[in-house]
């Protein structure tokens, strides 16, 4: 070998050179012995790598460091000169008591590191340090192994029996693989309390062919640059190639961005699936592809995700998802504020005109019937009252009985509460009911609430009732106007003479023969109210009633007040005595007296009336139900052909 | 002086008022009390009443100087008050001075004016109701509409007194209407009617509602 690796660099100087060109370091000597025995393990083996102290390796292990003997701590290799002496027959040397000369060979093979350390702070100081002793001797002899050229047999001589079973295995078959480098790391040194090898080694031997002998742990190589990086100034090769790798995978020019690392892919489960889809929802599912490739219960991606629908998908429009009646609506909304802003477009002149005509035509009716009825005064006598066929409607019965058995110079007392439109059906219906009492020679008192009511009363006396010549503070009296509604009854109520001092005429209207002995209300020997608002019907009931006996009050309503007047004759106990209500209910008082009056006369033109408007609501309603079907069936004919 | 009444004096008075009389229906020794406050309240109904008439004439005399479309309504409106005002007062003098039979003046303006007046309105009312009714299936035709429309028609047949006797369910009829289901709709407003009274009542008399302001 005609070339010198520089220790520090690395770089190869020819022969004779004492000092490296590259870096000026101190090149060792040739003059190592031959006989100068191997180091018991080579700095780049991964099993114990020398670079490494021993505290580091223990890191590795972390069990074995009270196994250790305390005077081995300084250097690792120890562990190797307890295998080699195993190796040799010898008892290790943490079982033996260790002799001295032991202890002096250990120091020999051990104290490289002390001087690779001595040789460290000497070059600080820029010393050279002394030739052939820089190194250990197995280094010297692996520089050595440049000078001088040995057989493999004598190599094999060299090396210890259990190095050399090792190199023996080794030409068999590769020592160290990349999965046997991950097994293998970390050595076993609590084997070597038993005396035994390592557990590595003896995985090693036991995966060895059978026969083949052992197996070399390593083999030196001439260009091994390892070892010489070891010692260089700049960075290691190896280093350097790791950097180089990662510059290649950052320029991503060798590695591809799914590739993983082998001992990354060496983790992995080694459960596969073939199949990606249709698994059920208790299945695991376990990856194919990628990075998480057979790892189980990871999310699908493509087993959910099918392409013809993520192709579908994107051909999918915006439009909205709206339903035919929804499109109508929209429609017609729309046309609806489209219109807003337009003028609406007058109503046909012709319907008006129609609307009118039908109007007068129907009043023409009416008039002509209604008014040929009272002129004829209904012919053979006036029709029977329908009330009085009624088993419930005993109304006018019970007011007649309470009227029959008044006594003469009885009083009573007479609101007037209805409007003056409806004079005509009030006076005819409570004509009878008066005529009863004046022809039982009663006193009447008129009261009202509403401001017509004394002239209405005037009225009534004056032309309904003319027949009998009452006279005004003689045979009744007019009261006059209560005002307040509910406030001035409930007053009339408590101290009618304080309420009401004088009489319509300005007179003192208690000193009047019909109401000289009327204190109260309650004095009255009838109270009848006649009106045509069940409004005002039920605040006289419940203003009065706790000051008059409920047998003494009565009611005339008209025929609309009916229905919410007859529940206060209908209850139980009653709240009124008697009640007629209506014409027919006139009619009913009148035959009941035997004296027909204006409920008599009035009840045909009624009847006439009711016919007559039932006739018209009749044939006009059919007609125009029947207009309305055809207009609608032609709406229905346009949109169909629209 | 500018006495303001929105104040918690006018609700004071309103509510102590107002429990008083309540009070005199159960405690008898208020009665004499609650009559004093009813009385004084017939008095201010009266002055309202006056206040009413007076305010009437001045909206429409204002509407007279306004010289629009309307305002020869007004005149008719302050011509007739005015007249009928005089009138009363004629009327009131002769009777309560000299004895003359009761208002015959105001009674010939009632009976000869406002009686027709009313009385035609009413009629006229009736053959507009007429002409409704044989309109309605034109604008509403569906069921309830035709219901609706055949029960007017047999309460008019009901009430009908001359085939009373011949056909007698035909007047069954209209009292079953009458007095079932027009009646049960009848107690059950006067029921509601009762209980918004008392509501009524209460609101005011724990001042919650104040309609004399405040």
């Amino acid at each position: 070998m005609a070339e010198i690796h520089c220790p520090n660099c690395g770089k190869i100087n020819p022969e004779g050179k004492e000092v490296c060109d590259s870096c000026g370091f101190p090149l060792p000597s040739h003059t190592s012995s031959p006989n100068q025995e191997t180091p018991s393990s080579s700095p780049d083996t991964p099993d114990s790598p020398p670079d490494l102290p021993s505290n580091a390796q223990d890191a590795t292990t972390g069990e074995v460091k009270e196994d250790i003997p305390d005077g081995e701590d300084e250097g690792d290799a120890g562990w190797l000169d307890v295998l080699h002496a195993a190796e040799e027959g010898e008892e290790p040397s943490d079982l033996q008591t260790p002799s001295e000369e032991d202890e002096e060979e250990e120091k020999e093979d051990t104290d490289w590191l002390k001087r690779i350390r001595a040789l460290d702070v000497e070059e600080e100081k820029g010393q050279e340090a002394p030739e052939g002793e820089s190194f250990p001797t197995w280094m010297s002899e692996v520089e050595g192994e440049g000078k001088v050229e040995k057989t493999p047999t004598e190599e094999k001589q060299e090396l210890p029996d259990w190095l050399q079973s090792e190199e023996e295995a080794g030409e068999a078959e590769p020592i160290v693989s990349e999965k046997d480098e991950e097994e293998t790391a970390p050595p076993e040194p609590a084997q070597e309390k038993e005396g035994h090898f390592p557990s590595w080694l003896e995985e090693d031997e036991e995966t060895s062919p059978a026969g083949e002998g052992p197996i070399q742990p390593f083999e030196l190589d001439e260009d091994d640059e390892v070892i010489d990086d070891l010692f260089d100034e700049e960075l290691p090769s190896w280093l350097t190639s790791v950097d180089m790798e990662k510059e290649d995978a950052e320029t991503g020019d060798d590695i591809s961005p799914g590739e993983l690392p082998g001992w990354v892919e060496a983790m992995r489960p080694v459960v596969e699936s073939s199949d990606t889809s249709g698994l059920a929802e208790d299945e695991e599912y376990i990856e194919n592809y990628g990075p998480l490739a057979g790892i189980p219960s990871v999310l699908p991606a493509e087993a959910d995700i099918d392409q013809t629908s993520m192709e579908e998908g994107s051909k999918l429009s915006f439009e909205l998802q709206v339903s035919k009646t929804q499109k109508e609506y929209a429609s017609l909304l729309e046309n609806v504020i489209s219109q807003e802003h337009k003028a609406k477009p007058k109503g046909e002149v012709t319907s008006v005109a129609t609307q009118r005509v039908l109007r007068w035509l129907i009043a023409i009716v009416l008039i002509i019937f209604v008014g040929a009825s009272v002129i004829t005064g209904g012919g053979a006598g006036p029709p029977p009252s329908p009330a009085i066929h009624m088993k419930d409607e005993h109304g006018p019965a019970a007011l007649y009985e309470m009227i029959d058995e008044m006594e003469a110079r009885d009083t009573a007392l007479i609101a007037f509460d209805y409007q003056p439109a409806l004079a005509g059906e009030l006076n005819a219906t409570a004509s009878g009911v008066v005529d009863h009492l004046l022809r039982q020679e009663s006193y009447l008192a008129f009261i009202s609430t509403q401001a017509t009511g004394p002239s209405l009363a005037e009225h009534f006396i004056s032309n309904t009732q003319s027949e009998f010549e009452y006279q005004h503070g003689r045979d009744y009296i007019n009261l006059g106007y209560i005002p307040g509604q509910a406030a001035g009854v409930l007053s009339f109520s408590i101290a009618p003479r304080e309420i009401v001092p004088i009489a319509f005429n300005g007179a003192n209207a208690w000193d009047s023969p019909p109401l000289k002995e009327i204190q109260t209300l309650s004095d009255f020997d009838l109270f009848l109210i006649i009106t045509d608002d069940p409004t005002t019907a039920r605040m006289w009931i419940e203003q009065v009633n706790p000051y008059i006996s409920r047998y003494k009050v009565a009611m005339i309503v008209s025929a609309q007040a009916e229905p919410l007047v007859r529940p206060y004759f209908q209850n139980s106990p009653q709240q009124i005595s008697g009640l007629v209500a209506g014409l027919p209910g006139g009619r009913a008082y009148e035959e009941l007296a035997g004296s027909p009056n204006l409920s008599s006369v009035l009840l045909f033109p009624l009847n006439v009336g009711i016919i007559v408007t039932i006739l018209i609501i009749f044939i006009g309603g059919l007609a125009n139900g029947i207009l309305n079907l055809i207009k609608q069936r032609k709406n229905k004919q346009k949109r169909r052909g629209s | 002086m500018n006495i303001k009444f929105k104040t918690p004096f006018a609700t004071a008075v309103a509510i102590g008022v107002g429990v008083i009389v309540l009070a005199g229906y159960f405690i008898p020794g208020l009665i004499s009390l609650r009559f004093l406050f009813l009385r004084a309240g017939l008095v201010l109904a009266a002055v309202a009443l006056i206040v009413g008439i007076l305010n009437l004439f001045a909206v429409h005399i204002r509407k007279m100087a306004q010289n629009d479309d309307n305002s020869g309504y007004s005149l008719i409106l302050v011509f007739a008050l005015i007249a009928t005002l005089l009138i009363g007062f004629f009327d009131m003098f002769q009777s309560y001075m000299f004895g003359q039979p009761n208002f015959q003046t105001i009674s010939w303006l009632f009976t000869y004016i406002q009686l027709p007046i009313e009385t035609s309105l009413m009629a006229v009312m009736a053959i507009s109701l007429t002409y409704a009714a044989t309109r309605f299936l034109r604008r509403n035709l569906h069921t309830y509409a035709v219901i609706f429309f055949f029960i007017v028609l047999m309460v008019l047949i009901g009430t009908l007194s001359i085939f009373s006797q011949e056909v007698p369910f035909l007047t069954q009829i209209r009292q079953w209407i009458v007095q079932v289901p027009a009646l049960g709709g009848a107690r059950g407003l006067l029921l509601g009617i009762a209980l918004g009274t008392i509501a009524t009542g209460l609101r005011i008399l724990i001042g919650t509602d104040r309609p004399y302001g405040g």
